[in-house]
């Protein structure tokens, strides 16, 4: 049987300063008609590569494509010259692509209309008027209100979601074969990404569009996909159903990215087991397994073949691994893994302080507003009310996890509380002081008993300071070694608190993998012994492998240390994972807090309800017993919130009462507070 | 936007008001009493005096302003010691020459910049590549004085096929007029042209590798249809930039080059006129610069909003 895109034997490379990096080495997989493929893999993988090449539409050079065959409709795509006709025609008209950033793959200087009647005039050769029809047709289509204005916006009027959902418009406008949508809603949040793959999905069912799914995000995988390839250092290494996967995955790696990742599901006490070490580097690859020297299964054999070839283990079902472990040699390890981390984690822990209940951070009425100002004086005309009347209380060795979208106010109220921002009213009483309106010179002695993580781990290190310099700088500034012998000793203690090795303490931040900068940011943090550490998205920049590694280093310095976390995250998995209480946040206002338990299994808010209904376990089993609560619309701007509660305009249960008074934050028993006038 | 070109154009009178002080101080900043210049070392006090209360030296510095802005208000820009002609008239004559030079000169450099910068940047590591590059750099580098003697020498002297200097006017003698301008025009042309490729390959490398550019491809569109359609107008963004800063230049340097030419123009008569010590016509020429010069800046950015939606108020 022919498939409609069968691509063989793909390998791609890039030559960068000298070096050849295999990007795709030897990848070959196919897509039939009318079904959801999923190419799952974390950053470096080769599986956005892999896409790019079939249209030939990687940067060459550097890049190169260097071997392989991409058969679709009969024709070998790698044949075609990339300026040809033939290759135009399917580019856009025959197979579309959505790509990962929203934000920036729409030209900025044209309108969304021009950006659609384009392919339109070009592959389906419509006339100006007729593609502008059809623009507006497809705008409506993906759900963009009031379409006829709207196909004359620039992108930047439009939001990151409204913009994917442009990109969705215009990769269908020519009813393609195939809809290859490459991490395209990974930039987005949560409820938005729940929308718009719901959508995608409505698309292509019902013009049976074969749709490739590449993304690193297994939930989403497990919710939408059909059939599933695991790729891992440039290769397949694990194909099959999405339930085959799932339920009986046989490949060492996709057992360690199972295991790896929180799931909303989990029980709370569930260790997660990293996968050890780092992928290998692409241009010096080995000739054996990629995956070996990460693998806890890996025999002689294994270090003295080649790397093994994709062989079936199951009817459709796949697996590049010599050893093809047993479902119970898995379980068996991960047991002994969790056992030894544990061990190893208590002989290093003996003081357990977990929540002695005494109160480090008081947050009360908080409110941090921005001045908006207009015309030619700049008068200040309204406030951007960021954050408006939050309170909140953290006791000493807790994990709060901060949850919301995108625009909820979470960072700024991470900032206020180190006072990075000069809060417009409210209290922050830290450690039984009211620093909210402290002048700057009193807050420096109590500075260091707070620290701040920040997400991206490569641009909050200074590029040009030693790992030393950057981990050491909080010990100088605030004065707490004596001398140079004791600053160096505390050094290599800070790099082997967080599982460094101090020997690296010379090399300059770019010299790190992702993972262990982050390790870095957090060595940094605890420099001056603080108590209290914000972790402001700290984990949500890195792959998922990596992700457990970091979850699993903060869980530990909590316990070691009696640590307590702010943790800011959009993952409600993660927060789950780690967090004792969470605190919900919309629009500038908490709507929830309770402990992690009763929110999560008993969530009384409705944005709460519908927060967590959007998140994708990832199992497919699971998925398919799921009730779906999609919320309808966007998240309003802060500048625009409806009057009254700020979630009634998108809220199933808002009555005309929601859109006259702010509903208060209210006590409903155990610790748990709901804002909503709805819930009693 | 409108708010925007509000702001601007508050903005372009406050510089304009600025310019006019600055203007206005010369003549009373540089050394030595006017009157006493203009009248030489022969001249009596009381003939210095009857002078300087005819000019109204003996008034207060802001009365003089306030009086000299007025009459610039309404046109009067004084009379020319040296020539004895109201300085707007004397203007009027030259101004439209340098104007000239200076549009021919800015027409020259974009219609050859722009593109040696885009096929420099798609072609990116050719010989080609290498070749804008070089030139680029060598008309940044290389002195404009220099480049005017070493033209005059070579197409003029030597080859004889262009004029030593001169200046006929097109709209009278066009073929004539055209064999005039070549030379300054490309002398004038050289620097802004330069500039225009080198920023136009660069802005160009580095839209291109935007990921919008990518979406282009990925729809199926010709590459040149990508090029010009796609990077072009998001390329051009920084050459607008450029362009007020080299139309400003082409002006300085229009002064230049009238000189080495012999050019009727603004250039030569202000040269002429700081050399005479003719602070009138000193003032009202410069003053006319700047307010040009201020226009030109209105107008790129009015030109930014309109290339780049992005901007607003």
């Amino acid at each position: 049987m022919s498939h409609l895109l069968e691509v063989k034997n793909l390998k791609v490379q890039f030559k960068l300063d000298g070096r050849t990096v295999k990007a795709v080495d030897g990848v070959s997989f196919h897509v039939d008609a009318g079904e959801i493929v999923a190419i799952v893999g974390e950053s470096g993988s080769g599986k956005s590569v892999t896409q790019y090449s079939i249209l030939q539409l990687i940067p060459a050079p550097p890049g190169e494509i260097v071997e392989g065959e991409v058969l679709f409709e009969g024709t070998d795509l790698l044949k075609l010259d990339p300026r040809s006709q033939e290759l135009r025609d399917v580019r856009g008209g025959k197979i579309g692509i959505i790509f990962q950033e929203p934000m920036t793959s729409l030209n900025p200087v044209m309108t969304v209309g021009r950006q659609l009647e384009e392919s339109l005039i070009l592959h389906l050769k419509l006339s100006r008027s007729q593609a502008r029809e059809r623009a507006i047709e497809l705008l409506r289509r993906v759900g963009i209100p009031d379409a006829e204005h709207r196909v004359n916006y620039y992108p930047h009027q439009f939001s990151g979601g409204m913009r994917q959902r442009i990109m969705i418009a215009m990769a269908m406008s020519c009813e393609p074969k195939i809809l290859i949508a490459d991490e395209a809603t990974t930039a987005l949040d949560v409820t938005t990404q729940a929308q718009l793959l719901e959508l995608l999905r409505d698309i292509v069912r019902s013009t049976n569009t074969a749709l490739v799914l590449v993304t690193h995000n297994l939930g989403v995988v497990a919710r939408f996909a059909d059939r599933i390839y695991v790729m891992y250092a440039g290769g397949i290494v694990e194909s099959g159903t999405c339930k085959d996967i799932f339920a009986n995955p046989r490949h060492p790696y996709t057992v360690g990215l199972l295991r790896a990742i929180p799931r909303l599901d989990d029980p709370k006490d569930r260790k997660l087991v990293p996968i050890d070490g780092l992928p290998p580097d692409l241009s010096q690859k080995p000739t054996t397994c990629a995956f070996m020297p990460r693998c806890v299964y890996r025999t002689a054999r294994c270090a003295q073949e080649p790397a093994p070839p994709l062989t079936p283990v199951g009817p459709g079902h796949e697996a590049a691994c010599y050893v093809l472990p047993s479902a119970e040699e898995f379980s068996a390890a991960a047991n002994a893994a969790t056992a030894a981390s544990e061990t190893s984690a208590a002989l290093a822990a003996p003081v357990q302080q977990k929540q002695t209940g005494e109160t480090i951070l008081e947050v009360r009425n908080l409110k941090m507003y921005f001045p908006v100002t207009k015309g030619l004086l700049k008068r200040k005309v309204s406030d951007i009310k960021a954050v408006d009347d939050v309170s909140f209380d953290i006791r000493r060795g807790e994990t709060i996890g901060l949850v919301g979208e995108s625009g909820c106010g979470k960072t700024t109220v991470a900032r206020a509380i180190l006072r990075m921002y000069d809060p417009t009213d409210g209290q922050i009483v830290f450690r039984g002081q009211d620093i909210a309106k402290l002048p700057k010179k009193d807050l420096r002695p109590l500075r260091r008993h707070m620290a701040l993580v920040f997400q991206d781990s490569y641009s909050s290190l200074d590029p040009r300071l030693t790992a030393a310099n950057i981990v050491g700088e909080p010990l100088k500034v605030n004065r707490l070694v004596a001398s140079r012998a004791e600053y160096d000793r505390r050094i290599d203690e800070l790099f082997e608190l967080v599982g460094l090795r101090p020997e690296l303490k010379h090399r300059y931040p770019h010299e790190f993998s992702g993972g262990q900068r982050q390790r870095l940011g957090i060595a940094r943090a605890l420099a001056s012994n603080p108590d209290f550490i914000v972790c402001d998205e700290a984990i949500s920049a890195l792959d998922v492998s990596i992700q457990a590694q970091i979850i699993n280093l903060l869980e530990e310095l909590q316990a070691k240390l009696g640590l307590t976390y702010l943790f800011i995250a959009h993952d409600l998995s993660v927060v789950r994972h780690i967090s004792d209480r969470v605190v919900v946040m919309y629009l500038g206002r908490v709507v929830e807090i309770a402990d992690w338990k009763s929110l999560y299994e008993n969530p009384k808010h409705p944005y709460t309800q519908a927060l967590l209904a959007a998140v994708p376990i990832p199992d497919p089993f699971v998925e398919e017993q799921r009730e779906r609560i999609i919320i309808q619309g966007d998240i309003p701007s802060v500048m625009n919130k409806p009057p009254g509660c700020s979630f009634s305009n998108r809220c199933p249960l808002a009555t005309k009462e929601c859109t006259e008074q702010v509903p208060p934050l209210t006590h409903v028993g155990d610790g748990h507070s709901v804002a909503c006038i709805k819930v009693s | 936007m409108t708010t925007m070109l509000l702001r601007r154009l508050v903005q372009a009178v406050i510089v304009l008001f600025i310019v006019t002080v600055i203007v206005f101080l010369i003549m009373h900043l540089i050394p030595g009493d006017p009157a006493q210049i203009m009248l030489g070392s022969t001249a009596t006090q009381e003939q210095i005096d009857a002078l300087r209360h005819q000019m109204g030296l003996d008034k207060p510095l802001v009365v003089q302003y306030f009086l000299w802005l007025g009459n610039v208000l309404h046109g009067n820009l004084g009379t020319s010691i040296f020539y004895n002609q109201p300085v707007t008239q004397l203007l009027a004559v030259r101004l439209p020459i340098t104007l000239q030079l200076g549009l021919y000169s800015l027409v020259v450099s974009l219609i050859l910049g722009i593109p040696a910068g885009i096929i420099a940047a798609v072609k990116r590591g050719t010989f080609i590549d290498s070749i804008v590059i070089f030139l680029s750099n060598a008309g940044v580098a290389i002195p404009v004085f220099w480049l005017a003697i070493l033209g005059v020498y070579v197409f003029s002297l030597k080859l004889g096929w262009l004029p030593v200097q001169g200046w006929v006017s097109p709209f009278e003698n066009f073929g004539e007029g055209v064999r005039y301008l070549v030379m300054p025009v490309l002398v004038l042309a050289t620097l802004p042209l330069s500039s225009f490729a080198r920023q136009t390959r660069s802005s160009m490398l580095e839209v291109i590798r935007q990921d919008y550019i990518r979406t282009a491809r990925a729809k199926g569109l010709k590459e040149n249809v990508v090029i010009l359609r796609h990077a072009l107008r998001n390329a051009l963004i920084p050459v607008i930039t450029l362009l007020g800063i080299s139309l400003a230049g082409i002006i300085g340097g229009a002064v230049l080059v009238e000189q080495v030419f012999n050019i009727p123009g603004m250039g030569r008569l202000l040269v002429q006129a700081i050399l005479g010590k003719d602070y009138i016509l000193v003032q009202g020429s410069v003053l006319i610069i700047g307010a040009i010069v201020v226009l030109i800046n209105l107008a790129t950015d009015i030109a930014y909003t309109y290339v780049d939606p992005r901007i607003k108020g």
